[in-house]
């Protein structure tokens, strides 16, 4: 399965004025492959990542890189041009033959040269100051594809609450191959225990939402998780924790509800529990 | 090809047809069958480091039904060696439960090692199945994944979150991880910096010794860590920048990394998956 590799957005902290940044770490080699023997493959292939930005009619190349076996390609966002949610991403192929202005991205390459299991990944990295988080992710294509989708997540990875020093974001990645979807779309914000609806986020498609938890939870503890659904479309959650006082973030997803089940009749599980939330 | 697979034969012979193809690349072995009362636990790792650590648990029979259902988070811990060394209990029915977990040492041995979590409730899987009708239903069981949290100095109101490793643990410590035949090699897509220390946590959830080359392509350097069975070890990188690749037997070789491990409070600390 091939991916896509987006680059993180640009997160305003109002009360300082600062920004968190981000940028997408890419090296040009398989992350799993099996070890080189006589009738084993050696590595040995240039990739281009051709960055693309979201216009309003299509998506626009802005940059390519060129990249040897065991070479580092690093985009910071800071360097482009472009909104701090805007949606740039970093398609892999083998071939320089871009398209500069396309309406559908083009499909990334696969750079596995076996059966080797693991998707194909990137750092995906923020930073505040001087200190920096990275998660390897990615966004596969298969997912990029789907024109229609659900969403199911929650906030259990948001940290303590004091907001005079901690501050918690979920930033919701959408990304679609299509530059036609641009519309906004609705993320129902609930109390798991009465089911009852706390607020509605406007997300749009292809883009990044970036939702601060603490302005929602600030007469609630901590510990009440909300849960996060849409009908309509599917996004990557991505938990990020900035703590003001010592400049310490962090960031991790959280697990898909297929993660939950193991076994031939897990998407029975899956519907179920999707069918209890959505 | 696949659709037409799916179409005219059973699930478990598709099964069986994707591990003989992909024979050199099992991650689980296939011997044991799967049902509602298996569980499959991720490998966490314990720092001994760090001033406390949470761990974020959740509830699946809750998330299923949509009700609030009692039951046990449990955890064992294992030393550097993979010996038992642990448990602790933790009884809630919240939908997810943020759990401060006690030191499994008394006096603490050894910097890093790992831990599983399994649940256990009167209310079982297969009973929430039946009541939805979905009696004949097998072929599926819970895996109880679950997040840490790193806390890498004293007074501090955030940590570093991270899922857990790879593990494939039953609670009776049946482990379904599998040896390859030949080897692989992983590459986490990350660049290390010689400004920054890091700690590379590796444990092992197979029934046979582990064995790691540890190669720092830049260098040529190979290091290489032998762990036994629910055993931890780690490797100190410092000084270097570049790209590393972990060489095993696993279908998938990736520890947790440490970046400037605690006792930490520069605010440059940080745990990540490779």
């Amino acid at each position: 399965m091939s991916s896509f590799f987006p680059v993180p957005p640009t997160i305003n902290i109002g009360e300082l004025s600062l920004e968190i940044y981000g940028s997408t770490t890419f090296l040009n080699i398989p992350n799993n492959r099996l070890k080189d023997t006589i009738i084993g493959k050696s590595y040995n292939k240039i990739i281009y990542l051709g960055l693309y930005a979201l216009e309003k009619c299509n998506w626009s190349l802005i940059k390519i890189f060129k990249t040897y076996p065991y070479e580092y390609a690093q985009v910071e966002r800071k360097d482009f041009e472009v909104y701090p949610n805007q949606m740039l991403v970093l398609v892999p192929q083998k071939n320089n033959n871009f398209p500069k202005t396309p309406k559908k991205l083009p499909k990334p390459d696969s750079l596995r040269i076996d059966k080797s299991p693991v998707a194909e990944r990137c750092s995906l990295n923020f930073y505040f100051k001087k200190s920096i988080t990275s998660y390897q992710g990615e966004y596969p294509f298969e997912m990029a594809s789907l024109e229609k989708s659900s969403f199911l997540s929650f906030d259990a990875l948001k940290q303590t609450y004091n907001s005079k020093e901690v501050v918690n974001f979920i930033i919701f990645m959408n990304i679609n191959v299509s530059s036609d979807l641009q519309g906004e779309v609705k993320i129902n914000v609930f109390n798991p225990c009465n089911k009852s609806l706390k607020k509605e986020i406007i997300a749009k498609r292809n883009s990044f939402t970036i939702h601060r938890i603490q302005e929602e939870n600030n007469r609630e503890k901590i510990n009440s998780v909300d849960f996060y659904t849409s009908k309509d479309s599917s996004f990557i959650p991505i938990n990020l924790t900035l703590n003001l006082k010592t400049n310490q973030l962090s960031a991790e997803h959280t697990h898909p509800p297929t993660e939950l089940f193991y076994g031939l009749n897990k998407m029975d599980g899956v519907r179920l529990l999707k069918k209890t939330w959505l | 090809m696949k659709k037409f697979l799916k179409k005219y034969f059973p699930k478990k012979f598709i099964n069986y047809l994707s591990y003989l193809i992909n024979w050199n690349h099992k991650v689980y072995s296939l011997r044991d069958d799967i049902n509602f009362e298996t569980n499959l636990s991720d490998f966490f790792v314990w720092s001994n480091n760090c001033y406390r650590i949470e761990f974020v648990a959740e509830n699946l029979r809750s998330l299923i039904t949509g009700k609030k259902i009692e039951v046990t988070h449990n955890f064992i811990f294992f030393n550097e060696e993979g010996e038992l060394i642990n448990s602790q209990k933790y009884q809630t029915n919240n939908f997810f439960e943020k759990i401060l977990l006690d030191s499994p040492h008394e006096s603490p041995k050894g910097k890093y090692f790992s831990f599983i979590h399994y649940v256990d409730s009167e209310t079982s899987l297969y009973e929430i199945f039946d009541n939805y009708g979905l009696k004949k239903i097998n072929e599926i069981c819970e895996q109880n994944r679950g997040y840490t949290i790193y806390y890498p100095q004293e007074n501090k109101y955030s940590g570093a979150v991270v899922h857990g490793n790879f593990g494939g643990i039953s609670k009776n410590f049946l482990k379904r991880a599998t040896y390859n035949s030949r080897k692989h090699i992983y590459t986490p897509i990350y660049k290390f910096e010689e400004q920054e220390n890091y700690d590379l946590v590796f444990n092992n959830p197979t029934n046979k010794y582990l064995i790691i080359k540890i190669h720092l392509n830049e260098s040529d350097k190979i290091i290489n860590l032998n762990i036994p069975t629910f055993g931890t070890k780690f490797f100190s990188l410092t000084n270097y920048t570049g790209s590393i690749s972990f060489e095993s037997k696993l279908a998938i070789c990736r520890p947790l990394i440490f970046r400037n491990p605690a006792p930490n409070c520069q605010g440059n600390f940080d745990v990540f998956h490779s």
